[in-house]
């Protein structure tokens, strides 16, 4: 690459003799050629990568494949070190993928095949500047130092920490300390905004705001011991002693759903932030999943050996963690259901806690165990421990902070969980990122750490921040913070003014999600239901079925007493009985007689004296015992089914007779010998019937082929 | 001991003073944003009511004719500027920003038939019951001169249409013949017939400018090219045309207003069957006019109300009507494609907006993108039913409303005793007609 410079360089400028400028990229290239085959290798990785992304070749590809690998010329003869735009690695663009390609048949019309053809480009380069403006997030989990012992907790009592967690941790749904101070016996719970909060008391369940003025009592929510707040459905799920899980919709306090969930006391419960599924923990080691919209468990799973002790769900809805009575500490995947891992802890988790970047906390008595990346690869030990004065009742990890707030016998306590240095490492930049940042870089960061694998794998992240001079590109290794160190300002906002958290009340209330759309896969409303031909042939059905027609009261006849059911439409087909008929106040009756095997119940109308009509429609031969009483007019009627326009009347093949006598052979005899005498006649009479025919015929024809119509008066 | 824990520094995440605006830091992480599509449905559906709570389309009323407005006529030039003709002979000039007459002229004795301005919009032609073509000045006459027009054409017979070339001097009419006139000559350049009594209407071609199409009461459309002697070809329907509307974008398509209730479009190079059969109307169709952007149409109609259809469907996506406004004779959709103009017989034009819940006046850039966004929403979940319904609901005059539904029991009666006699006789006698092919009778080249 050098040489090819220099040739460039006597070919500008004749008369100077200048030598190249260093520049950074070409160190580290070079650095990176010597470094070994690992870094080449990951390039073309890259390169592969991005030819994948970008589809068809464009212009400038073409150009490049002319030049030379990785060489363009700008106009002031410079060649450019970063030809083509930034790769994104597939792993990222994966995490902002939005659904699948829709597959186009030959058949899709044209102009839908264009429709798609755009969105779906459109949806493509948001996805790719989605993932790309990872590089421009603010924050890192690793990059800020703060400077403290570890030893020195920040703790302070339950009752300053309401004031305090009002100040300083402007998240809702921060703490659920069960603290004595507010003579609180259940759970405590933020809600929408930071302004009100809702506790669950001896008795009923009562509302506060920040200042702890009571505002409302609700006496429908009783003996509540648990609460988890849904913040986009303005919902607060409370499950009780009396096994009641209950929904009230904070917005306009009104209750949504109570359900009896049948499972006695329920004082484990874990919300999936994801999709708003309230995850319940019972005794008998199940963990069922609710939504308001069925009085059934959506899942049932059974987890542990012993009772449940405690749930905790992961931000990305993604895994579940839950300890039990059986000292067990188990990992499941929540989209398959399936467990992962299971570790024993000796004297079992209480309560579990899940930061926002996947650290685990369990609690043991009085010690608090931080684990790191209990989801993904199996963990040996805790990453930190702690020991609280009192039993631990409850932690929870702050949002975007690393703090973890732990509530116990005696009092509360805040406890910072750092990012380990022993784990750092630094990445040799990529050379994209130094594009990006536009200036050199200082030695230091070049360092040669490379224990994280994974980390290699995802690549560095560059964060910039603006400095008096000149830009600073710093190295991002994705470390395991507790909180997000990112967070976005139009959803949750810790630095928001009031005014901005008013402008937001009133914008999430009108985007208030209603409760019927909570389900295991909240993204299926954006699918397009493709009823299948037999679901929509059922309704269809079913809407068939349910016109009723006048209906008598009881009536007695012969011995049997008939209740009339209901009426729906009669087999027409059948027509034994006409629709008029029994639209003309037939008397209609339910039949003793079900149908054995369908178990359907079956109506029939009677109407002056006649043969029974047994085989129904989908119930064949239901009355054979109607037939031996000499029955009227008889029709069947379905209930459950329905009137289906399409069905196959069943197959019944008819009594075959052998032999000489047999009806087929006797009605095949009659044919042939019928009207012997008068043939001659009738093949006479016929034979000119058909030449007359046939003339007509050939008349039409020719008329045709002259070219004469009914329109020629519209032709002068 | 050092440790590392995320700190921020307040400073780069609020504001330095009052006055700036708020920071917003973005993460665009999908699992800091759940509940995406739900979110996204519910803002889709307030979208959605909140357009049927802003559909206001009905602006201006402008009266002053003393009869039945009969038609209308666009300035090519000036969108501020619209002429109508009424049934006592008067033409009215109106400046549409201060929705008031600006000139009135006593053009005709008897209807003003037809009416059209010249391309440059210097003057404007008109054509009356007593059989004269005049040409009029668009300026109006200064104090003391009288009105009069330049140029006076006495025909031998009643002119029931005219409409000016788009490029050259050179004006078509319409009546007992179609006749070509040159603006210079005071006799046509060239006629023609077709063995018909009498045209209704006739419309030059505004991209290939030599077409043209006309409806005849013997229920055709016949369709001419200027440079030669003879008409192109016809397609007979069943029921009379009674306008007839070239897309200005497609040079090939135009649509046709007719008497059975039905607009249709006709691919001018295949008329055997209409492209689309446009229903909904519960009344005789009497005139159509493309938007500018060829995308949509409206039509007036004898059951007192307009409808705007998007030229490729078959169902109209809005209707217009007022207790006052009776039989729709007129309809213009204006040159900035924003407004449509509608004149009745009870002597009014009435000003409304094409698209109903649309704010008026200029937009700030953030109302704009709230606006596109909104439009995306509604678009991506408009075949949800809970939105569906939302969106199509109109409110109906009950006579419109008892007789579409009238309309709708006929038709299935209709259908059903088809399927009936088709059930009873032999297969493949009784073949399936399509509402397209129903209504063509044929086409004669």
């Amino acid at each position: 690459m050098a040489a090819h410079d220099d040739a460039e360089l006597e070919r500008a400028h004749v008369e100077k003799k200048k030598t190249a400028t260093k520049r950074y990229w070409d160190s580290t290239e070079e650095k990176g050629k010597e470094d070994g085959d690992k870094e080449g290798e990951k390039e073309g990785k890259e390169g592969e990568t991005e030819k994948k992304l970008e589809g068809g070749t464009s212009v400038v590809e073409k150009k490049k494949k002319k030049n030379g690998p990785g060489k363009q010329r700008g106009i002031s003869g410079k060649v450019d070190p970063f030809p083509g735009s930034a790769p994104i690695s597939e792993q990222k663009l994966k995490r902002f993928q939005r659904g699948k390609q829709a597959k186009m048949s030959s058949e899709t019309r044209a102009r839908l095949k264009d429709h798609l053809k755009r969105s779906e480009a459109a949806s493509e380069f948001a996805q790719k500047q989605a993932a790309r403006f990872d590089l421009l997030l603010p924050e890192d989990a690793g990059l800020r130092l703060k400077v403290a012992s570890v030893s020195a907790v920040l703790t302070s009592t339950g009752r300053s920490f309401y004031h305090r967690g009002v100040k300083t941790e402007s998240m809702n749904g921060v703490l659920n300390s069960s603290s004595a101070t507010l003579g609180l016996t259940g759970a405590s719970k933020w809600l929408h905004s930071e302004a009100m909060f809702a506790v669950a008391q001896k008795k009923w369940l009562y509302i506060y705001d920040n200042n702890g003025i009571e505002l409302h009592c609700i006496r429908k929510f009783n003996d509540v011991l648990r609460m988890q707040f849904l913040p986009y459905h303005f919902l607060l799920a409370t499950a009780s002693t009396t096994g009641f899980l209950q929904y009230l919709d904070v917005s306009v306090g009104k209750e949504v759903a109570a359900i009896c969930t049948k499972a006695g006391r329920l004082d484990v419960m874990a919300l999936n932030s994801q999709n708003a599924i309230v995850h319940l923990g019972h005794p008998t080691g199940t963990v069922t999943l609710w939504s308001p919209n069925q009085k059934e468990p959506l899942v049932k799973m059974l987890c542990h050996r012993g009772g449940v002790r405690s749930i905790a769900v992961d931000k990305t809805g993604t895994y579940m963690v839950t300890s039990g009575l059986d000292k067990r500490l188990k990992v499941f995947d929540i989209r398959a259901f399936r467990p992962l891992h299971s570790y024993f802890l000796p004297a079992g988790a209480s309560c579990l806690s899940l930061s926002q970047r996947g650290l685990l906390c369990a609690s043991t008595g009085n010690i608090v165990q931080v684990y790191q990346d209990v989801c993904n690869t199996p963990v040996k030990k805790p990453y930190m421990a702690h020991r609280v004065r009192g039993s631990v009742w409850g932690a929870q990890f702050c949002p975007f902070e690393d703090v973890l707030g732990v509530g116990h016998a005696e009092g509360f306590t805040s406890m910072l969980i750092p990012v380990q240095w022993s784990k750092l490492g630094w990445l040799t930049p990529y050379r994209t990122l130094a594009r990006l940042a536009n200036c050199c870089l200082t030695k230091g960061q070049e360092m040669q750490g490379r224990e994280r694998g994974e980390d290699m794998q995802q690549g560095a992240q560059a964060g910039f921040k603006t400095g008096p001079l000149r830009w600073h590109a710093l190295y991002r290794i994705s470390y395991r913070s507790a909180g997000e160190p990112n967070f976005d300002g139009l959803d949750a906002n810790p630095y928001r003014s009031v005014k901005q958290r008013q402008d937001w009340e009133v914008r999430a209330l009108l985007e208030k999600i209603q409760p019927e759309l909570i389900g295991l896969h909240p993204e299926q409303l954006a699918q397009v239901d493709r009823a299948t031909w037999e679901q929509r042939h059922h309704d269809k059905v079913q809407h068939l079925c349910g016109k009723a027609v006048s209906v008598s009261s009881t009536h007695e006849w012969g011995e049997t007493r008939f209740e009339p059911l209901r009426v729906v439409r009669p087999f027409m087909k059948h027509g034994v009985a006409q629709r008029g008929a029994v639209l003309a106040g037939t008397v209609i009756f339910a039949s003793p007689f079900t149908a054995g095997s369908l178990g359907l119940p079956v109506l029939c109308c009677t109407l002056g004296p006649l043969l029974p009509v047994c085989a129904a429609r989908g119930a064949p031969c239901l009355c054979c015992a109607w037939c031996s009483l000499s029955v009227l007019r008889v029709v069947l009627f379905e209930c459950a089914r329905g009137y289906d326009p399409l069905a196959k009347e069943k197959f019944i093949p008819r009594l075959k007779t052998k032999g000489r006598s047999s009806t087929g052979k006797v009605q095949k005899r009659k044919k042939q010998v019928a009207h012997e005498d008068q043939r001659d006649q009738i093949r006479e009479v016929v034979g000119k019937r058909l030449e007359k025919e046939r003339q007509k015929k050939m008349e039409k024809k020719t008329a045709d082929q002259g070219q004469r119509s009914a329109l020629d008066r519209f032709r002068k | 001991m050092k440790v590392k824990v995320l700190s921020r520094n307040p400073d780069d995440y609020v504001r330095e003073t009052t006055k700036d605006i708020q920071r917003v830091p973005r993460n665009y992480d999908p699992s800091l944003h759940p509940f995406e599509v739900p979110r996204e449905f519910t803002r889709a559906l307030n979208a959605t009511k909140l357009e049927r709570v802003f559909a206001k389309p009905f602006l201006a009323s402008l009266d002053g004719h003393r009869d039945g407005v009969n038609c209308l006529t666009k300035h090519p030039t000036s969108l501020s500027t619209l002429l109508s003709g009424s049934c006592d002979g008067e033409v009215k000039m109106w400046n549409l920003t201060k929705r008031e007459s600006t000139r009135t002229l006593q053009a005709h004795e008897g209807f003003v038939r037809g009416m059209c301005a010249r391309f440059c919009g210097t003057s404007f032609f008109t054509v009356g019951d007593d059989q004269t073509i005049k040409q009029w000045k668009m300026e109006a006459p200064a104090h003391g001169e009288e009105e009069e027009p330049l140029n006076t054409i006495l025909g031998k017979a009643v002119y029931t249409g005219i409409d000016h070339h788009w490029k050259e001097a050179v004006f078509v009419t319409c009546g007992q013949q179609v006749d070509i006139w040159d603006e210079q000559k005071s006799s046509p350049i060239r006629t023609f017939t077709w063995g018909v009594d009498s045209f209704n209407c006739v419309r030059f071609n505004p991209v290939e400018t030599h077409l043209l199409a006309s409806c005849a009461s013997d229920r055709s459309i016949v369709l001419y090219d200027m440079r030669e002697a003879t008409p192109l070809k016809k397609v007979i329907m069943s029921l009379r045309s009674n306008t007839v509307c070239w897309n200005p974008m497609e040079a090939f398509n135009f649509t046709c207003a007719n008497e059975d209730y039905n607009l249709y479009t006709f691919d001018m190079r295949r008329l055997d069957t209409p492209k689309t059969v446009h229903m909904d109307h519960v009344s005789a169709v009497l005139d159509v006019d493309y938007s500018p952007t060829g995308r949509e149409f409206v039509s007036a109609s004898f059951d007192k109300s307009v409808r705007i259809f998007p030229k490729d469907q078959g169902r109209s996506r809005e209707v217009y009507h007022t207790k006052r406004m009776q039989h729709v004779i007129c309809v213009k959709w204006s040159s900035d494609s924003k407004y449509i103009l509608t004149g009745s017989d009870e002597m009014n034009i009435r000003l409304w907006k094409a698209n109903a819940s649309e704010k008026l006046g200029m937009l700030s850039p953030r109302e704009k993108a709230a606006f596109n966004y909104s439009e995306k929403l509604k678009e991506k979940f408009q075949h949800h039913p809970q939105i569906r319904r939302i969106a199509r609901h109109r409110h109906l005059p009950k006579p419109i409303y008892s007789q579409s539904k009238e309309l709708r029991i006929m038709k299935e009666a209709r259908r059903r005793k088809e399927r009936n006699v088709r059930k009873h006789s032999k297969p493949g006698s009784v073949p399936m007609v399509t509402e397209k092919e129903k209504h063509v009778v044929t086409v004669v080249k």
